[in-house]
């Protein structure tokens, strides 16, 4: 098999000013196994989505087979041989597993198409779940079927975006199962967090890094221009961390206690327990799927945790408190992936933060901050915004302060400040908790770093 | 009386064992019904048909295909409508008029489903109301064809060409079943093929269909036009057993009747019928008793029941699930 | 010709009026999210409190009514905003407004006899002047002001006050606000009572020119629904454009060729969808 199954050239595609692909060229060999890795906005998704036909891009043709297909809507794009599953398996929760597969099995009676389907159950394990709808599966059964429907179409290029999201590591080995006897003739394209899915599965890799193609070619090759997080022992605690002899005396600020969350089916956290200590900068590493931002979302109040979870700030209990009173109590968190308010100019957004230009401008030293109040925020970069949103958070000065995954998009300069800032936070006896993930230029700065992963937390 | 046997039927339609029960029982009731109750009771058994294949119409979009929609009574009317006109200029021929008002309301359903199935969810229900609305002002006003605010009235049907008209309230309701029987089997077929698992599947996830290699839009198309020939053809039984039409007859309250009468029990077909027939009881039976004069009160009450009883059941399936227990 | 430019005024009073009514919908859906769709019966209820304490146009009784229809207006939206609370699902609101609404209808229908009845303007407005040589009523000419007024203040508020600062950030993201220290029930409870005063309020205004009758309470939710629908959901401008176009068919129109203007409403609606969603297709994210 030689010959190129899908061709992108110079595919950009932008929200706003946010350029999230920058004239991306690529070739993805017929029958090869093409991995695509990157940090987190890296544009790995969006780059997916635009091949499977879920948008169009500013700018670039995408040619499948020869094809230029960069017009085309997604079922025809289907219909031509590609196929794809999504980060958050989509499944029809209405219907039995039986039926998910057979309706994508084309141009074959119903009846036979359900023999099909029940065969591809039998031969993965899941004959059993067959005649169950598939809003009562567990989640690693959904990823299943997910990628069943996905092969149901006998498809050319299938697409996989982050197949191991959610999964448990037996799981990830199942569904690893599944995609190694994958048929040659279909050309597979996947990104994952997992570098071990990747190592197994890939022949060739691409990294993504903001946006840009940066390198491609064999797996063990470009894998070692990761900053993996084994590279993490070796990083220095800069600062002393507050001695444990000491840590007793000192109360924590933010405490959590036998922390249960679930994302539907899916159980995230398990009975996760953390302190943060005032005066000390406190980090949690997890990719993408280990529960990181799950983590943050019930710190604010955004996401339910189960009954048993109990949270305090200073002693005091916040478990039922909402959002807003979490906020008001002096817990500030940073959310990720906070899109812009349209219409909003940098003053509102300020004002919707209740600090002044002044103190916010200071806190990363961005005097733009206080200078283009009558700027929209829709027309700042994703670097821009990202500052402005961690700006304001820094000059709320409350007791304690979660960032998640602060530094997406923004400039080393403004990193650099952003760590300065936090020390400064951090001295004047701020409870700082960061959660990124593992490659994360703060983690330098910070006094503990705690790993995230099968729901709990692990020293690093 | 006839609500409790109603009421019965509903409840015993719940439990799964008496599911496969349920239907035979229900037509079995429904066919047994004109030689049990009176004259009055079975017209308004006939007007709870016509209800009846309305919901299933509202049914056939909110719930398989996910589609909400408050207006299905435009095509109430346009079926109703062409009916009339039918019956005063061409032939009393009541499966003739079906037909034809079928066709009608399928045709003027895909014009304006061309525009309307680009939108979903809370824009779709938006749009449905407003093209309801309009539907009646145009019928109220376009007097030439639809005799304006006083209606139409028309001779009675004729089932099979060069008979007697037929008149009686029994073999009228007879004939408003026959024809619910047929759509509903029609319907039933349909949604047991690939079409309706597709159907099923754009509700609820619309993109793993697209990337079935399916185009979602057509069969979205498809189905508006498939529930407005639906309701077209109640239009035609309502003709053909109450003799008169007006624009009030297709007006939003009629739509909104439709949507609780489809959502209220068990989300079938046959639920839907038994809906519709609970609401003309209480509307008919119950409320005069009761309300002389002030129905729309109790209809109101019955949407605000309905909705709570929908929110009640809603809470108990997330207080069953553990991930969101005791979250504000 | 003067009397066309006479009738499209006509147009221009009912058009701002139904913004008025429009605003308050589109606000309810698009902060609040909530799915209202007994905004006619509460405008209807406006005309009916006219109706009860202004029938004979006294200032006394059109300052109460206005007053009264201020406060209850406010409290039906607050109510409606603390009951769907716990309703978040859109269908199920659609069935709790309908059928608060029917009640609402009914009751007010046993009040006002259910008849078209008439409301006079309050003394002193109740005269015409000269306008392009024809008499026109004063009445018309000062909703004309108000709406105009009460429009310009509300898109004032949204686009310029910190008020309207939250309520454009709850609308767009309310986790964002919530972590900023602020209730965005807070900001949905005040929108649905604002969208509540302001539909009852327009209904008092609007009495001594579309007095209390069977169906208007319909008819005046389809025409606030085609202007949000048209006007693009959470555009302001659009639905201002909207409402000046819907005023002028129902008036204008109206007036010259009385079947087509349901027509022209409906190909406004679905000109309209069409464009929104065909810009929205271009702009839609990558999933």
């Amino acid at each position: 098999m030689t010959g190129i199954a899908v061709d992108v050239h110079g595919l950009t595609h932008r929200y706003g000013n946010a350029t999230v692909l920058d004239a991306v060229d690529l070739r993805i060999a017929s029958g090869s196994r093409h991995a695509i890795v990157g940090a987190n906005g890296a544009g790995k998704t969006t780059l997916l989505g635009l091949i499977a036909g879920s948008g169009r891009p500013t700018d670039g043709r995408v040619r499948f087979d020869g094809r230029d297909v960069t017009d085309l809507p997604h079922h025809r794009r289907a219909q031509l041989g590609m196929s794809r599953t999504w980060q958050r398996p989509a499944v029809i929760d209405t219907l039995t597993a039986v039926d998910n597969i057979a309706l994508a099995v084309r141009r074959t009676p119903l009846r036979s198409a359900r023999r099909a389907a029940i065969h591809l159950l039998d031969q993965a394990g899941l004959g059993r779940a067959g005649n169950m709808l598939a809003a009562h599966l567990a989640y690693g059964q959904r990823r299943i079927l997910e990628l069943l429907t996905a092969l149901a179409s006998e498809p050319r290029l299938l697409i996989l975006d982050e197949p191991s999201a959610g999964l448990s590591e037996q799981e990830v080995a199942g569904l690893l199962g599944q995609i190694l006897t994958v048929s040659d003739a279909t050309t597979l394209v996947v990104t994952d967090h997992s570098m071990a899915l990747i190592e197994a599965v890939a022949d060739v890799v691409t990294l993504l890094d903001g946006g840009r193609h940066a390198h491609t070619g064999e797996p063990s090759a470009v894998l070692a221009h990761l900053p993996s997080a084994g590279d993490l022992s070796a990083s220095p605690a800069v600062h002393a961390p507050v001695a444990v002899t000491t840590r007793e005396a000192v109360r924590a600020r933010l405490q959590v206690r036998s922390l249960d969350a679930s994302h539907g089916r899916h159980h995230v956290l398990r009975a996760l327990t953390l302190s943060v200590y005032p005066g000390e900068i406190t980090a949690i590493i997890g990719s993408d799927g280990s529960g990181r931002s799950t983590l943050v979302n019930i710190l604010a109040g955004l996401h339910p945790a189960h009954r048993n979870a109990r949270i305090s700030l200073d002693g005091v209990d916040l478990t039922c408190s909402s959002a807003a009173q979490r906020a008001r109590a002096g817990l500030t968190t940073v959310l990720q992936g906070t899109l812009p308010i349209p219409g909003l100019t940098v003053a509102d957004e300020l004002r919707l933060c209740g600090t002044d230009p002044r103190t916010a401008a200071d806190a990363l030293a961005l005097p733009w901050i206080a200078a283009r109040g009558r700027q929209r925020v829709e027309t700042l970069s994703g670097g821009e915004r990202q500052s402005l949103l961690v700006a304001c958070a820094l000059a709320r000065r409350s007791a304690a302060l979660v960032l998640d995954e602060p530094t997406e998009g923004m400039a080393g300069p403004v990193v650099d400040r952003l760590r300065d800032s936090l020390r400064r936070s951090a001295a004047r006896q701020t409870a700082v908790l960061l959660t990124t993930t593992p490659s994360n230029p703060l983690l330098g700065t910070a006094d503990r770093v705690l790993r995230l992963s099968n729901g709990n937390l692990h020293d690093a | 009386m006839i609500t409790l046997t109603i009421a019965g039927v509903a409840a015993a339609a719940r439990t799964t064992a008496a599911r496969r029960a349920s239907l035979p029982l229900a037509v079995a009731a429904a066919i047994a019904a004109p030689w049990v109750l009176d004259a009055y009771t079975i017209s308004l058994g006939s007007y709870a048909i016509v209800l009846g294949l309305v919901a299933v119409s509202a049914l056939l979009l909110t719930d398989v295909a996910g589609l909400p929609t408050l207006g299905q009574g435009a095509y109430l009317a346009i079926g109703g409508y062409t009916a009339a006109t039918l019956s005063r200029t061409v032939t009393s021929n009541g499966p003739l008029q079906l037909l034809a008002a079928t066709a009608a309301a399928a045709t003027a359903a895909a014009a304006v489903g061309v525009f309307a199935t680009r939108t979903r969810g809370t824009t779709f229900l938006l749009t449905t109301v407003a093209v309801g609305v309009l539907t009646q002002a145009v019928a109220s006003r376009a007097t030439s064809i639809t005799g304006g605010d006083a209606g139409r009235s028309v001779d009675p049907i004729t089932i099979w060409p060069a008979t007697a008209p037929v008149t009686r309230h029994g073999y009228l309701y007879l004939y408003a079943l026959a024809c619910a029987l047929a759509v509903g089997g029609a319907l039933a077929l349909l949604l047991r093929s690939r079409f309706g698992l597709t159907l099923r599947g754009i509700a609820a996830a619309e993109a793993r269909v697209q990337a079935n290699g399916v185009a979602t839009g057509r069969y979205v198309l498809l189905v508006y036009v498939i529930a407005a020939a639906v309701a077209g053809a109640a239009g035609a039984v309502l003709i053909a057993v109450r003799h008169t039409i007006g624009p009030s007859d297709g007006g939003f309250i009629v739509s909104a009747l439709a949507l609780l009468a489809a959502l209220v029990t068990t989300r079938t077909m046959t639920g839907a019928m038994l809906g519709a027939a609970v609401i003309v009881a209480v509307r008919d039976l119950v409320a005069p008793a009761l309300l002389a004069g002030h129905a729309n009160i109790l209809l109101g009450a019955l949407f605000l029941a309905a909705a709570a009883g929908r929110s009640i059941a809603r809470r108990a399936r997330l207080a069953a699930d553990p991930s969101t227990g005791g979250f504000p | 010709m003067a009397g066309d430019l006479i009738v499209a005024l006509d147009g221009v009073a009912f058009g701002l009026l139904l913004y008025c009514v429009a605003a308050g919908l589109s606000l309810s859906l698009g902060v609040a999210g909530v799915f209202q769709l007994s905004h006619g019966a509460l405008y209807l209820a406006g005309a009916c409190l006219a109706w009860w304490f202004a029938a004979q146009g006294t200032w006394l009784g059109f300052v109460v009514a206005l007053l009264v229809g201020l406060a209850t207006g406010a409290a039906a939206g607050g109510g409606l905003a603390e009951l769907l609370r716990h309703v978040p699902d859109h269908l199920d609101q659609a069935l709790v407004t309908i059928g608060a609404g029917l009640i609402l209808v009914e009751v007010l229908t046993s009040g006002y006899g259910a008849q078209a009845r008439t409301v006079l303007p309050p003394p002193g407005l109740d005269g015409a002047v000269t306008l392009l040589g024809r008499a026109y009523p004063v009445y018309r000419l000062t909703i004309i002001a108000v709406a105009a007024v009460l429009s310009a203040a509300l898109h004032l508020t949204v686009e310029r006050s910190r008020p309207g600062v939250l309520v454009r950030a709850v609308a767009a993201d309310p986790r964002h606000v919530a972590t900023l220290g602020v209730e965005p029930r807070r900001v949905h409870l005040a929108v649905m009572m604002a969208g509540g005063a302001l539909a009852v309020f327009a209904g008092v205004l609007g009495a001594p020119i579309l007095g209390p009758a069977p169906g208007l309470d319909t008819t005046v939710l389809t025409l606030s629904l085609i202007i949000i629908v048209a006007g693009g959901l959470g555009s302001m401008r659009g639905a201002l454009l909207a409402a000046l176009i819907v005023g002028q068919v129902h008036t204008s129109v109206a007036v010259a060729w009385p079947t087509a203007a349901p027509f022209l409403l409906a190909a406004l609606l679905l000109v309209g969808l069409a464009w929104r969603t065909h810009h929205h297709l271009i702009t839609a994210r990558v999933a």
